[in-house]
């Protein structure tokens, strides 16, 4: 019974990963991104790529609330034990540290490309 | 992975380094004990030597991409930090009745965890949640 059992979830497992696998490349097989509509426009997107496509794409400088809202309506994967809060400040304060973006106010709640002002937003 | 015992440590992937992190149990209060803090070092330590040779690898196998460099530069940042934090031991803690404070050591190691999970959602987002609970502070 164990090992009927063991052997079917290691079936289903194996099939997944080789699905997704095979998901991915075809995947990569296209170039450019969906439309910014799309629910699934940062799917594949890693969240610091995601930040970055829609604040050049929007070019106005948005809180963290406003950017989690963003990735979340765009089918960003966050997982579940770290929320998306935490995720979204440590891939902006990865780009921060590379100069790539900048904090627009002490708290650190508004992000913004460097160069604009506050005015933008 | 590679661990024959004349070769070098070689980590691959995430699963890889799933398999070698070891749980870290901070206590409950923000200080601890001259001994039980040397347990919980040994215990940090190895984790972030673990990420420092995974990310050696990861340089070399993952696609030039500015997120990625930069989720890979922050848990390096971040480990080098935590490694530099446990090195920061007074001279007189030894002495029976002093209590250390591992707050800011937590807050850090915490860093290094979202840094780490970053990482993974980069490459293997599948496995985020493993690597999340596998750095996780009990």
């Amino acid at each position: 019974m164990r090992d009927s059992a063991l052997q079917f979830l290691m079936a289903q497992y194996r099939d997944a990963i080789q699905y997704t696998n095979e998901l991915k490349r075809a995947i990569a097989s296209f170039s450019g991104v969906l439309p910014p509509d799309s629910p699934y426009r940062y799917a594949s997107m890693t969240v610091g790529e995601a930040v970055m496509n829609f604040l050049d794409r929007v070019e106005k400088p948005h809180t963290i609330r406003q950017l989690i809202s963003e990735l979340e309506s765009g089918g960003c994967m966050f997982g579940v034990i770290k929320s998306p809060d935490e995720i979204v400040r440590k891939a902006v304060m990865a780009f921060v540290r590379q100069n790539k973006l900048v904090w627009l106010d002490k708290e650190k709640n508004t992000v913004a490309r460097p160069g604009w002002s506050v005015k933008k937003s | 992975m590679s661990n024959e015992r004349d070769s070098p440590l070689v980590i691959k992937n995430f699963h890889d380094l799933l398999q070698l992190l070891v749980r870290v149990h901070f206590p409950e209060s923000d200080t601890t004990s001259y001994w039980n803090f040397l347990d919980l070092r040994k215990n940090i330590l190895h984790n972030c030597d673990m990420i420092l040779l995974f990310l050696q690898v990861q340089e070399k196998v993952l696609p030039y991409r500015v997120d990625i460099y930069a989720a890979i530069d922050e848990l390096r940042f971040d480990a080098l930090n935590v490694k530099k934090a446990c090195g920061k031991v007074p001279a007189n803690f030894g002495r029976p009745g002093r209590r250390r404070s591992v707050k800011h050591l937590k807050g850090l190691y915490e860093q290094m965890r979202l840094a780490a999970v970053l990482l993974c959602q980069a490459n293997s987002p599948e496995l985020m949640d493993d690597v999340a609970r596998a750095l996780s502070l009990e």
